[in-house]
């Protein structure tokens, strides 16, 4: 069994892969809805469809920037830290006043 | 049985499942930034935001401030590029709220929807704020004027929002108090300035 340190690293390399999964799922969404559009717009409606392209294009824009962040978060342990707090806080629910009562 | 609600850390707090005397499986840990499902639903959690957002910012771009569609999603993607970098600059700069586990009820709902418009609009002023050199820079002088204007403009809203929140969080005695007080100052302030300034001028003074 891997322990420690080459356990922390495989861990990490499992969060990035992880990661690269996901932003290839969006990235296939995304050129799936250009192909869509262009195969059911008919194309002397050009305007529309190229504002609609933008819109698709900056929508995702920000999932790409945010799935970038995590995978630099990822291999830098003081952003990974900061961003989600020390190892033992990842993941708990903790009980708040309500659901106490 | 009492329940202790206080704890030094968060990593000290039970999981919801010991407090509530259920076993784990009925109340498994949430899934964490290392799993998957985490990820993908992180993405898919912001994707429909961000539609809206960029629904928003490119028709406005196109249809208001005349920008070519082959150019829009450049000149869109600036500002989004500065907001996103300007959260993850405040995530990493501002503390972490959650270093000791939430022991309060939530706050009412109008300062909630007040609080997230407030947050909304400081991104977007600070966005457009650093887009406005970028825009100079690609040598659209115009679009880094107007990109300053709508700063000021969010900026102002996101001051409004603030007093709006503020209120929203007081008693309506208080409230009317506030209010009143507040409107009374307001009318008095103009009278205030011209006392100040005209004081030597005033013909009541014999010219002193």
């Amino acid at each position: 069994m891997v322990q420690g340190e080459d356990r922390a690293f495989w861990v990490r390399v499992r969060s990035a892969l992880y990661r690269t999964v996901a932003a290839l799922i969006f990235v296939g969404m995304h050129k799936c809805l250009i192909l869509a559009l262009k195969w059911t717009v008919p194309s002397n409606m050009g305007d529309p469809l190229l504002l609609v392209e933008d819109i698709l294009f900056c929508g995702f824009l920000i999932v790409y920037l945010y799935l970038a962040f995590d995978m630099v978060a990822v291999f830098i342990p003081g952003i990974r830290r900061r961003a989600y707090g020390p190892n033992e806080q990842r993941g708990v629910l903790v009980p708040t006043e309500q659901e106490e009562r | 049985m009492t329940t202790k609600t206080e704890f030094n850390t968060v990593a000290d707090a039970p999981d919801i499942a010991t407090v509530k005397g259920r076993s784990s499986e009925d109340c498994p840990r949430l899934p964490g930034p290392d799993s998957f499902s985490f990820v993908v639903g992180k993405g898919f959690g912001i994707l429909p935001f961000s539609l809206v957002i960029s629904a928003i910012a490119c028709t406005a771009a196109h249809y208001i401030f005349g920008i070519p569609l082959n150019q829009v999603a450049v000149v869109v993607s600036v500002p989004f590029i500065m907001g996103f970098a300007f959260t993850r600059i405040l995530v990493l700069v501002t503390p972490r709220v959650s270093e000791r586990p939430r022991t309060q009820n939530v706050p009412p709902l109008p300062f909630r929807v007040t609080a997230t418009l407030v947050a909304l609009f400081t991104v977007g002023t600070f966005a457009m704020l650093a887009s406005s050199p970028v825009y100079y820079w690609l040598g659209r002088q115009k679009l880094a004027s107007s990109a300053l204007k709508v700063a000021a403009l969010g900026g102002v809203t996101a001051v409004f929002f603030v007093v709006l929140a503020v209120l929203s969080l007081m008693e309506a005695k208080d409230l009317e108090e506030v209010l009143i007080v507040g409107f009374w100052r307001l009318w008095l302030f103009p009278r205030t300035c011209l006392h100040r300034f005209m004081l030597f001028s005033h013909p009541t003074k014999n010219g002193l």
